[in-house]
Parts: structure tokens; C-alpha cells; sequence
């Protein structure tokens, strides 16, 4: 069989497969819309396929199949996503919260997906899915799903589409390169140490400009510290929208740390607890944490000095622009969707009602409502009898009641 | 039976957080209640449904084990309607769904839950196990049954059943804990019986 008849094959089994997802019962219609673009996308890249194989082209055909192949690979698990947005281990009440919240964030024409992961960190995901701009994916571990108190980790994937829709990329890409570029001046000896193939080069700023190779060392710097500044924003977009709770669901899902080694384009867990405790905006030693950021830990790996330049470079530059991507996060957010976030004030009202086993009568708002939630989880977790229920399972309930009440009242403001 | 001003009492006072008090959430319309002259309060249908399917198991056994319980999981399939969208209940179908609101009974109260004229005359049953206990915490769950010949269109928010309530004087016993709330529709369990056990 040639390639042409495979990935044909390959292309119409991938459409087949989304037809019979879209026979499922779809609780919201945006899972349904991202299916029906994913499928034209997919129909426009069996098109291809014909046009490549009348041109007669060889080259062109392997370059067409090898470009379907990639998006296939790439797509499958965004087909897994949509299709799971309809398994009702959801917390399907959350979803109207989180779709206000998003258009304020990013426009009326954000679409969001609530669904689940089967992969633990909700923190991951590939966001970057070019033929569903506008959609917003929030995905919470499938074993989690029914946990209301993760949902302000949403918030940070909820930041990764407004770092794409704010072009935050374009617009802190000099910083990072100049401060790339600054940090290799100011190593220049830990440089020289780890390529010493390049000693005779001088740190001078026409060297920097001229040097390919020194401008390779700087632009993946640049790159590892963007991703780094992004992950940080993100964090920053849901301490502010969430605060306190952003960082108590951050500690339980994560604390003290995933394992095995980390990923370069994060920050530390360490780096990252700390900015989310001193950038954050809440005094977390209120909330049952003398020293937040001990609480995590990253595994160190020795590396040779030519491989930890980079990541050690991006760091230094993540630790650096911490500060300015909190205040940025914080910029838009509360110029945005301000009305949104969290009130410490709005907090006690409905803690009350958890205490007395009622949902919230008026709440405010989704942060507001899981802060409580928060609350009496941490005053009743002690001595919590869970041979009758368990205290999260509980507590959901009051929580995704309450944010029931909430598009209730939403709905209903002007009836 | 507590008319329509003793009615729109016992809200007010589960508005403030009473523990004498009936409390409803979302609160219904207290001041339509007590001038309406109606001695009920009219609930709307939630957003949770669960249906039973064809699977494997065979029968409800009334003489369950716990560990039995398993098999009713398998047996219902859960699904969950936005506003504005509809579920449709076909003639001769059954489903489970709950209440919209989420009440919490004090020990002094207790009640029935009764269906609405408009959809009884259309073929929807709303509710065959019709006591409400005091003490009784969390959104009611409905057994609907469409026994008409007509597919019925139920949405929720819609006013789907009303509930009539009863004063227990100096009741002081509730009979569910505060733990025992839920927002969805559930099969519950079926309570073990020595007396049913030692006839068998």
C-alpha cells in the first residue's frame, strides 16, 4: 500500500471516529462545535491529500501525508478531551462560572470545554490548538473531576488563553531576550566554564549581536524563560482570580512534588510555591501554611555545566520577571473580570451556610464560593467523621450547589 | 396542614437561619406565597437526571447486600441538562431527577411531595414515595414517569412539583443527619431488614 492510500485510510478513520463521538449526549454545545471544526479540519487535510496525489509531485505528497500524519498525532487527544467534556463525573455546574468568566477575560466569543484528563496534572495540556482559537479547554485530572476544591487550578489554564489572546508572547519576547542576553554577560565565566570550545570569544555587545553561536545560547534562553514567564503568568491569573484557594488546591493536587525530573519550561515547584505565597496577594500562614513554599520540592539532577546553562539562564530570568508577570496577570484580570474575583469579605457569609449544611443563598462569585468551600474544609478536616461521608465529597456538593445558585441568579436578574 | 401565612413564616425564618425554620435555596417567592393563598410551595426540576438502562443485571433484588449495590451503578446512566435545554421523557419511561432547590427540614416539620395539576392531566408523575421527613436536608429527588400516550418535554428550572408541610409540635428528632445532602438524583440504599431476613 502506498502512503497516499494509508494516510488517506488514517485521515477518514479520524473523521469516522469524531462522527461517532458526535452521537454522544453533549451537555454543553461547544464540545459539539470544537468536534464539527476539528472534523473540517480534517475533511480540508483529506483535500490536500487528492490535490498532492494529481500534482505528480513526489516530494509534495510526502510533505502532504507527513503533515496529516503529524495532525492526526497531534489531534487524537483533543478528540479523548471533547469526547470526555460528556462523562457526568464532571462538575458540570461549574461550567457556566467558568464560561463568564472566560468571555470577561477574553472576549464574547470565547468558547470553554469542562472536561477531564487522564493525566493527573491538569497543568499540562497542550493549549495551543490551532484550529480551536477561541475554545478554552479546562480539564481537571478524571479522577478529581467531582472535587470542587481544584477547580481554581482552572484559572491557570484559563491564563494560558489569555497569554495567547493578549499576544503576552510578542510583547515580553524583547524583555527576555534582552535579559537573556544580560545573563550571559553576567555569567560569562559559568559560560566559558561550560563551553570552553568558545573561550576566546569577548562578552562584548557586538559579539553578542554577531556570535551565531552565542546568539543560539541566547534564543533558547529566551525561549525556556518565555515558557517560564508564561507558566508563571498563569499561576498569577488564578491567584488572582482564586487567591487563597489558587494556592491551597495548588498544594493538594501537587505538594510536595510529581516526581521524576522536571520539565525546563516550568519554573521549579520550589520557585513557583514561592512566587504563588509572596506575589500572590494572600497571607498564606492564615491558612495553615508557616512556610508555603517548603512544602514542595523538586528533584535535583546533577547535569553537566553545558546542559544546566540554559535552564539555569531561564530560571534566573523566571525568578527575575516574577514580580512584573503577577502585576500583569493582576492588570487584566482586574481590569477584565475584577467583578469576578475573590473577596475575602464575601467569604464568611457563606461559610455559615456550609457550617449550618446549606448551600450559598446569593453568592458573588465562583472564587468566592470555593474560598469558602476551602474554609470549612480546613476547619472541619480535623475531626471529620468520614464513616458516614467523606469531607470532600461533602463539601462538593455545598460548593457545585452554590455555583448552581449562582447562574441561577445570573439567569434570573432580570426576570 | 400549615396554610400559606404559616408557610411564608417558616421561610422567612429558614431565610434568617432559624433552626425552627423551613430553609429553601434559591428561596421561592415568600410574598407570592403568603398572598397566593395556596397552602404548598411550588419547586422546579434540577439539572441532574438518571435513567435506567438495559445492562447485564437481571433484577433489583429487595434482599440486596451492600456489596450488590455495584450492579445498580451499572444499571443507571446519568445525564445532565443545561438551562434552556430539555430532556424528553418518552410515554411508559421512568427517570429520576431532583429539585432545583435544596432544602433543609427543620425537626418541627415534615411534608409531602405532590405533582402539579397542569402536568398530572398531561401524563407526568412526578413523585411515588411522597414523605418528606423533618430533618430532611439536600434536593428531593423525583421518580418521573410519563403514563400518557405523548412524549413530554420537562426542562429545568420548570415548576415541576409542590410540596405540602405538616407541623410536628415539639418535634425535636430529625431523621437524616446534616451529612446527608445531595444535589443529584440517587437510587439510595436499601436498608438491611433482620425482620424481612428471618421470614425468608
Amino acid at each position: 500500500m502506498d502512503i497516499k492510500f494509508n494516510t488517506e485510510k488514517k485521515a477518514r478513520a479520524f473523521v469516522a471516529q469524531i462522527d461517532r463521538i458526535l452521537l454522544s449526549d453533549f451537555p454543553h454545545k461547544a464540545s459539539e462545535s470544537a468536534l464539527n471544526l476539528v472534523r473540517q479540519f480534517f475533511e480540508d487535510q483529506l483535500a490536500r491529500i487528492t490535490r498532492a496525489g494529481a500534482s505528480n509531485d513526489r516530494a509534495l505528497l510526502e510533505r502532504t501525508c507527513t503533515t496529516t500524519n503529524q495532525r492526526i498525532f497531534e489531534y487524537l487527544p483533543i478528540l479523548g478531551f471533547l469526547l470526555r467534556s460528556t462523562n457526568t463525573r464532571n462538575s458540570f455546574e461549574a461550567y457556566y462560572a467558568f464560561v463568564e468568566i472566560a468571555q470577561a477575560l477574553i472576549g464574547s466569543g470565547a468558547n470553554v470545554i469542562f472536561s477531564s484528563e487522564w493525566d493527573f496534572s491538569p497543568l499540562t495540556y497542550p493549549m495551543n490548538v490551532g484550529v480551536l482559537p477561541e475554545y478554552v479547554l479546562l480539564g481537571m485530572p478524571s479522577s478529581e473531576s467531582p472535587n470542587a476544591l481544584v477547580l481554581p487550578l482552572a484559572g491557570h489554564e484559563l491564563g494560558h488563553s489569555v497569554w495567547r489572546n493578549e499576544q503576552l508572547e510578542n510583547k515580553f519576547a524583547p524583555l527576555a531576550q534582552d535579559e537573556a542576553r544580560a545573563y550571559l554577560k553576567a555569567n560569562w565565566s559559568n559560560f566559558i566554564h561550560a563551553f570552553p570550545e568558545h573561550s576566546h570569544v569577548q562578552s562584548t555587545d557586538e559579539e553578542l549581536s554577531n556570535n551565531l553561536f552565542l546568539n543560539f545560547v541566547v534564543s533558547n534562553i529566551m525561549q525556556i524563560a518565555l515558557s517560564q514567564m508564561e507558566e508563571i503568568f498563569c499561576d498569577g491569573v488564578g491567584a488572582c482570580l482564586f487567591r487563597q484557594s489558587y494556592a491551597l488546591a495548588f498544594h493538594y493536587l501537587l505538594a510536595p512534588s510529581l516526581g521524576g525530573a522536571r520539565a525546563t519550561e516550568y519554573p521549579t515547584m520550589q520557585n513557583r510555591a514561592n512566587f504563588i505565597a509572596t506575589l500572590g496577594g494572600v497571607d498564606l500562614t492564615k491558612h495553615g501554611f508557616a512556610d508555603y513554599k517548603s512544602e514542595f520540592s523538586d528533584l535535583i539532577i546533577r547535569m553537566p555545566p553545558r546542559e544546566k546553562f540554559t535552564p539555569d539562564g531561564a530560571d534566573a530570568i523566571g525568578v527575575k520577571l516574577a514580580p512584573l508577570m503577577y502585576s500583569e496577570a493582576q492588570t487584566i484580570v482586574m481590569s477584565k473580570a475584577g467583578k469576578f474575583a475573590a473577596e475575602q469579605s464575601a467569604q464568611p457569609g457563606i461559610l455559615n451556610k456550609f457550617a449550618k449544611g446549606l448551600p450559598a443563598r446569593e453568592p458573588r462569585s465562583l472564587p468566592d464560593i470555593v474560598n469558602a468551600g476551602w474554609a470549612y474544609f480546613q476547619s472541619e478536616a480535623p475531626t471529620f467523621q468520614e464513616n458516614e461521608r467523606e469531607l470532600v465529597e461533602w463539601i462538593s456538593e455545598l460548593i457545585l450547589k452554590s455555583i448552581e445558585v449562582l447562574e441561577f441568579r445570573s439567569r434570573t436578574k432580570n426576570a | 396542614m400549615l396554610d400559606c401565612a404559616e408557610l411564608a413564616k417558616k421561610l422567612r425564618l429558614g431565610n434568617d437561619a432559624d433552626p425552627d425554620g423551613l430553609a429553601i435555596v434559591p428561596e421561592p417567592d415568600i410574598d407570592e406565597i403568603e398572598k397566593g393563598g395556596e397552602a404548598s410551595v411550588t419547586l422546579r426540576l434540577g439539572r441532574w437526571f438518571v435513567s435506567l438502562r438495559q445492562s447485564s443485571q437481571t433484577y433489583f433484588d429487595t434482599d440486596i447486600e451492600q456489596a450488590e449495590h455495584k450492579n445498580e451503578a451499572k444499571a443507571s446512566k446519568h445525564y445532565f441538562v443545561p438551562f434552556g435545554d430539555q430532556f424528553v421523557l418518552h410515554p411508559g419511561r421512568f427517570v429520576l431527577s431532583s429539585t432545583l432547590e435544596w432544602m433543609k427540614f427543620p425537626p418541627t416539620l415534615g411534608g409531602y411531595v405532590g405533582g402539579k395539576s397542569t402536568w398530572a392531566r398531561r401524563g407526568l408523575i412526578i413523585e411515588t414515595a411522597a414523605g418528606i421527613h423533618p430533618g430532611f436536608n439536600g434536593c428531593l429527588t423525583l421518580e418521573l414517569t410519563n403514563v400518557g400516550e405523548v412524549p413530554i418535554k420537562i426542562r429545568p428550572g420548570m415548576k415541576i412539583c409542590q410540596i405540602f408541610l405538616h407541623a410536628i409540635p415539639n418535634g425535636k428528632i430529625s431523621s437524616g443527619g446534616l451529612l446527608t445532602g445531595r444535589r443529584r438524583p440517587f437510587l439510595g440504599k436499601i436498608k438491611p431488614d433482620p425482620l424481612l431476613k428471618s421470614l425468608m
